[in-house]
C-alpha cells in the first residue's frame, strides 16, 4: 500500500472498519513508514486526551426541578409561577442557594486577599467588601471578573505592543510571571462565575486563560513568535472586543479606544 | 401521559448527556433537553413503531440542536438569558472534589482546553464526534440520525479528529508526540 492509500484509511483504522487482510496490510505499513505510524500516533493521541473529558451532571434535585418543569411544558401555559413558587421553597433547593451562596462569599474572600490584593484596582477593593459585608451577589463576582478582564487585557495589549518595540530583546519574564498569575486566578473565578447570565463572561475568561497560558509557557529567549502568537490568539477569538463588550455591558468600560489601550500598554 | 413520562424518565439522563456533549454547559443543556421532549411529545402521533425509540428521539435532538445554532449564528454575541423559570442559576454549583487546589486547577484547565477544542469544531463534525465518542453509536446509527450517508460521517469525523489534533496540539509533549 502507498501513503495515499494508507492517509485514506486511518480513520477506517481508528474504528476497526477494515476486515482482517485490509488491516493487515495498514498495520505492515505503518511498521516500515514513520510518517504514517506518526500521523495515526497522534490521531490516537487527540482521542486519548478527548476520552478525559468531564460532564457537569445534574443533581437529585436538579432532576426534580427539570421533570417538574417539562411536566408544565407538557401541559401547556399557565401554570408555570405556581409551581415556581413550589420548587422555591423546597429544602433541598434551598439548601443548594445556600450552598452556593456561602461558595460565593468564599472564592470572592479568596480571589480579594489573595489575589487582586497584591496590585489592587479600583474595583475589587469594592466587590470584595461587598462581599464581605455579607451581601453575596453575582455583581460582585462580575465586578471581579472586570478588574480580571482589565488586567487581563492590559497584559496582552501590552505584550502585543512589544512587536513595534526592539524586538531583539524581548524580555518576557515579567508578562510570564503576571500571565501564569492570572491563568490562576481564572480557575477561581470561572468557578465563581456559574449563573446563567454569566456565560459569556465564564467563556471569555476561559478563552483568556488559553492564551494566557501558551503565553506563559513559551520560550523567553524568542521573544517575536511570542508576540506574534498573543496577537494571533486575541485576534482569532476577538479577545479585545468581547472584553470591550462586557465591560460596557458591566458599566465599568473607563474610556474608549487607543488612549485607554497606551495607557494599559504603559501599566505592563 | 403516564407512558410518555416513563419513557422520559428512561432517556433523560442520555438525552441530557447529549445536550451537555452538543452545548458545552448546563443552561443550554437543560433547554435543549427540555425542547427536544417537547417536540417529540407533540410529533408522538408521528412515530413509527418500526424506528427505533431511541434513534427517533436522538434525531428531534439533532433538529432541535440544528436550529438553535443556526438562531445563534444570526446574532454575533448573544444577550445573556436570565434564569429560566425553575431557578437553576441557584444549583449551577460543581462537583466537590478531593484533588488538591493545584491538581484541581490543572485538571480544570485540561478539561477548559477540552471543552474550547470541541467548540471550535463545525456543528456537523462536532455532532459526529460527539455520537460516536461520547455515545458509542455506530458510524452507520450516526448516519441514520443526521440522515447522512456514512461515508459523510467518517469525512465529518476525521476533519473533527485532525481539528481537535490542532487544537490540542501542545500537549503533544505530555503524550510522547513531539519530535
Amino acid at each position: 500500500m502507498k501513503c495515499e492509500e494508507i492517509q485514506s484509511l486511518l480513520t477506517d483504522a481508528l474504528y476497526d472498519e477494515l476486515d482482517s487482510g485490509t488491516r493487515l496490510e495498514f498495520d505492515h505499513h505503518l511498521a516500515g513508514c514513520t510518517s504514517c505510524a506518526s500521523s495515526f500516533a497522534r490521531m490516537q493521541a487527540t482521542l486519548t486526551i478527548m476520552k478525559t473529558r468531564e460532564r457537569s451532571e445534574l443533581s437529585d434535585a436538579e432532576w426534580e426541578a427539570f421533570s417538574k418543569n417539562l411536566q408544565m411544558k407538557l401541559a401547556g401555559p399557565g401554570q408555570r409561577s405556581r409551581v415556581h413558587r413550589t420548587l422555591v421553597v423546597r429544602p433541598a433547593i434551598a439548601w443548594s442557594y445556600g450552598i452556593a451562596a456561602l461558595l460565593l462569599l468564599a472564592v470572592g474572600m479568596y480571589l480579594g486577599r489573595t489575589i487582586f490584593s497584591e496590585r489592587p484596582l479600583p474595583t475589587p477593593t469594592d466587590a470584595v467588601s461587598s462581599i464581605a459585608s455579607g451581601e453575596p451577589s453575582s455583581d460582585s463576582t462580575t465586578q471581579l471578573a472586570m478588574t480580571y478582564l482589565e488586567r487581563s487585557r492590559n497584559l496582552l495589549i501590552g505584550v502585543a505592543n512589544l512587536s513595534s518595540g526592539n524586538q531583539s530583546k524581548v524580555d518576557l519574564s515579567r508578562p510570564q510571571q503576571v500571565s501564569r498569575r492570572l491563568v490562576e486566578q481564572g480557575n477561581v473565578l470561572a468557578v465563581a462565575l456559574n449563573k446563567p447570565d454569566q456565560q459569556l463572561l465564564r467563556q471569555l475568561v476561559r478563552d483568556l486563560q488559553i492564551i494566557l497560558l501558551q503565553l506563559a509557557n513559551m520560550e523567553t529567549q524568542s521573544g517575536v513568535p511570542v508576540v506574534e502568537f498573543v496577537q494571533k490568539g486575541m485576534d482569532e477569538k476577538s479577545i479585545l472586543l468581547k472584553i470591550n463588550l462586557e465591560q460596557m455591558r458591566a458599566g465599568t468600560r473607563p474610556s474608549s479606544g487607543e488612549s485607554s489601550q497606551r495607557r494599559s500598554a504603559k501599566n505592563l | 401521559m403516564a407512558a410518555f413520562r416513563e419513557l422520559v424518565e428512561r432517556s433523560k439522563i442520555t438525552v441530557y448527556r447529549m445536550a451537555y456533549d452538543l452545548t458545552g454547559n448546563r443552561h443550554d443543556a437543560e433547554d435543549l433537553s427540555q425542547e427536544v421532549y417537547v417536540r417529540a411529545y407533540r410529533a408522538l402521533p408521528g412515530f413509527r413503531r418500526e424506528a427505533k425509540w431511541s434513534t427517533w428521539l436522538y434525531r428531534i435532538m439533532m433538529n432541535a440542536c440544528t436550529d438553535k445554532w443556526r438562531r445563534e449564528s444570526r446574532l454575533t454575541i448573544e444577550p445573556a438569558d436570565g434564569p429560566d423559570d425553575f431557578g437553576s442559576a441557584g444549583f449551577d454549583h460543581e462537583s466537590p472534589s478531593t484533588a488538591s487546589p493545584h491538581e484541581a486547577a490543572a485538571a480544570g484547565l485540561i478539561q477548559q482546553h477540552i471543552d474550547n477544542a470541541l467548540e471550535s469544531l463545525s456543528p456537523r463534525e462536532r455532532s459526529v464526534f460527539v455520537l460516536r465518542h461520547y455515545h458509542d453509536l455506530k458510524l452507520k446509527e450516526i448516519a441514520e440520525i443526521l440522515q447522512i450517508a456514512e461515508g459523510s460521517v467518517k469525512t465529518h469525523l476525521f476533519r473533527a479528529i485532525k481539528q481537535l489534533q490542532k487544537q490540542l496540539a501542545f500537549y503533544k509533549p505530555e503524550l510522547g508526540l513531539e519530535k
